[in-house]
């Protein structure tokens, strides 16, 4: 087969998944700094497997799933998590609810941890969240996939592409675990509320079938607006002082 | 048992903070999936409408948790 064959099969395959790669990675270093890296990735796991196991099983007749009802569901669950995190984290950087004493916190958490089994301080909203992102997200990557390379009947190379994008984000998940984790918890929630709200309006949107200008760059101009949004509403929770 | 009370309780966390916030947000949803069903307004501005709404009922139920 000419190089340039494989080239124009695999280039597009790995730089599409790269897009949605990315956005499952965001969800996922979200759940991490915030409901705990163990929850971030039990959710990835059982999302890659049953990711896995439905390819296997089902192949090209994924084609076929109701993906946008999926984005739908995940879309309003998202919004609302979003929204409760960033109303919270609006009303806490406002002075209207008291700050987290992160301290105080980590202390009581550890030794409330200290008492639990692995199992029960397993976050369970985290894992789900996760979980969700990488399905949502992964069956994406896999019709990109099918789209490519069925097609031009270079379904190996479509899938070699998808498979390097996959590595390449998770190695900077990788290395962008550190970095954030050092990032304080009140901020945190503040981005990842932006974020989670973010995903929820495009995912909703995608579910109900619109036409985002720009496709996942619109993402950044969703985002965009929430953030706006979000510094106004400190700006408007602030109390006076006269 | 404990793990699915933990899920609902953040789903519908939004309800207990906010009533009015939870409301209003579900009720846009409703209406863009309504409007979507039945092909009211162009896609554009249901789009619109989705990133708009939500954004606007957050910046209403942070005025009114400054309220004393």
């Amino acid at each position: 087969m000419p190089i340039g064959h494989i080239v124009a099969t695999s280039l597009p395959a790995f730089l599409a998944s790269l897009v949605e790669f990315v956005e499952a990675l965001t969800i996922v270093l979200a759940v991490g700094v915030t409901r705990g890296w163990r929850s971030a990735g039990v959710g990835t796991v059982a999302g890659v497997a049953v990711l896995a196991l439905a390819v296997v099983a089902l192949g090209p007749l994924l084609r076929t799933i109701a993906i946008a009802a999926l984005q739908l569901v995940v879309g309003i669950l998202l919004l609302f998590f979003g929204m409760r995190w960033l109303r919270k984290a609006i009303l806490r950087y406002a002075g209207i609810i008291a700050f987290h004493d992160e301290a105080k916190i980590f202390e009581r958490e550890r030794a409330s941890l200290c008492d639990m089994s692995p199992a029960a301080s397993l976050d369970t909203l985290g894992a789900i969240t996760a979980f969700n992102a990488v399905v949502v997200e992964g069956l994406e990557v896999v019709f990109i996939v099918i789209a490519v390379g069925a097609t031009a009947g270079t379904l190996g190379y479509a899938s070699a592409g998808a498979a390097l994008a996959g590595g390449v984000v998770i190695g900077a998940g990788l290395l962008a675990r550190g970095p954030l984790s050092r990032v304080p918890e009140n901020a945190l929630k503040f981005t990842v509320g932006i974020m989670l709200s973010g995903f929820g309006v495009f995912w909703t949107g995608e579910g109900l079938h619109y036409a985002w200008p720009g496709d996942e760059l619109s993402l950044l101009g969703i985002v965009g607006v929430f953030a706006l949004t979000a510094l106004l509403g400190v700006a408007i929770a602030r109390p006076r002082t006269t | 048992m404990k793990a699915i009370a933990s899920i609902v309780r953040e789903l519908f966390g939004l309800f207990v903070e906010d009533w009015t916030f939870a409301f209003e947000l579900a009720t846009v949803l409703a209406t863009l999936v309504l409007m979507t069903a039945f092909s009211i307004g162009s896609a554009n501005t249901r789009a619109l409408l989705l990133m708009a709404l939500p954004a606007m009922a957050l910046l209403m139920s942070v005025a009114r948790a400054r309220v004393p």
